[in-house]
């Protein structure tokens, strides 16, 4: 009995929306293992809110302009305008402050190594550097996703580097290291373009050195993406999970995130 | 056991692929130009074609209809590619799609 319920899920499962609509990010923590063919254009909007922290008012609003393009039908290079909003006050260990400022400038590339429909696995290696006011950053991913009739699974290995001067006007720099894991399963549902997904990500920041203390926290939650003719846009949120204490030591990690990402193809 | 549920788990995966056939001699017709040609075309659908949405198995659509989805992509500009890529691409969808 058991056994014939689950082949009747399975089949319905399987059974619909196999239909392709066009889109580019299911899931907005995770990439998937997908380039823009060659000669193509797409401009995202990111904008991401995280909120929350023990105690105080914390909010801090992301914004990022990427513009993408196709080099070759494996190869994609982006750029990033990154800008922040940030509004703090009587949060234990943080500075009151309350301020938007342009933050910096990314240069993305990303190859596909294999395909997440037609091979095994999909698989992309991705690397960007940052360019700041008195910041670097180098940042490394291993990309995996694959397709599965209306599913979509996608994982993310990530390591940042940073570089940053130690205080304003400090002749001394010192490095962090940021080691994340990211995953998403997103599943096409029986509306035209409409997908929803659950994602899921860690985040272990070490200062200075890999071997040395660090802090670590992480957040799951839903989302739900909708992809139409010429655009699509993808809405997160994440909650921060309490599995050793909820962590708020980054300036970064907070309680909560909403992230919206739309997107348009040109 | 474990290593046996792990092979298990990735025929599982590896059955879990679209379908979109490589061409041999048969789907060519013994044809070693018209194999070049529908492998080139296959290498089109997959690169040009993934990079926005997931791959459609080839078999779903009969040739009047494959011809329409490909037109709808030129004239939605959603796709770049030349006429001579566009026929090739068609030559692999209508003869792998097995109608």
């Amino acid at each position: 009995m058991r056994f014939s319920m689950g082949m009747v899920v399975a089949v319905a499962v399987f059974g619909w929306a196999w239909d392709a609509s066009a889109d580019e990010r299911k899931f907005n923590y995770s990439y998937e293992a997908k380039t823009l063919p060659k000669g193509s254009w797409e401009f995202e909007q990111w904008a991401t809110l995280k909120m929350e922290k023990d105690a105080g008012d914390y909010n801090r609003l992301d914004f990022r302009e990427e513009f993408e393009y196709g080099v070759t039908d494996k190869l994609t290079m982006a750029v990033y305008l990154n800008s922040e909003y940030l509004a703090v006050r009587s949060v234990p260990g943080e500075t009151d402050d309350h301020h938007f400022l342009f933050e910096s400038v990314s240069n993305e590339w990303k190859y596909k190594i294999s395909d997440p429909s037609t091979d095994l696995i999909g698989f992309l290696i991705y690397g960007e550097v940052t360019l700041a006011h008195e910041e670097y950053e180098l940042e490394a991913k291993l990309i995996f996703s694959k397709h599965v009739g209306p599913l979509t699974f996608a994982y993310n290995f990530v390591y940042e580097a940073e570089l940053e001067r130690d205080a304003p006007a400090s002749p001394e720099w010192r490095w962090a290291h940021i080691i994340e894991n990211s995953a998403g399963v997103s599943v096409d549902l029986p509306l035209h373009g409409v997908s929803a997904a659950v994602e899921a990500r860690s985040e272990m920041h070490f200062e200075r050195s890999l071997t040395g203390a660090h802090n670590s926290a992480y957040w799951v939650g839903p989302n739900v993406h909708y992809g139409a003719a010429t655009w699509w846009a993808t809405l997160s949120f994440l909650r921060q999970m309490n599995i050793n204490g909820l962590d708020f030591s980054e300036g970064a990690y907070t309680k909560y995130e909403v992230r919206l990402v739309f997107g348009i193809n040109f | 056991m474990k290593k046996a549920l792990f092979v298990l788990a990735l025929a599982g995966l590896a059955g879990c692929a679209v379908y979109v056939p490589e061409p041999d001699m048969l789907m060519a017709g013994g044809d070693d130009a018209r194999l070049g040609d529908l492998r080139s075309g296959r290498e089109l659908y997959i690169n040009k074609c993934s990079g926005c949405h997931a791959l459609v198995p080839v078999d779903r659509y009969d040739d009047a209809k494959w011809v329409s989805e490909v037109d709808e992509m030129f004239k939605a500009k959603k796709v770049k590619m030349s006429g001579e890529d566009r026929d090739r691409l068609l030559r692999y969808l209508t003869t792998a799609n097995g109608r």
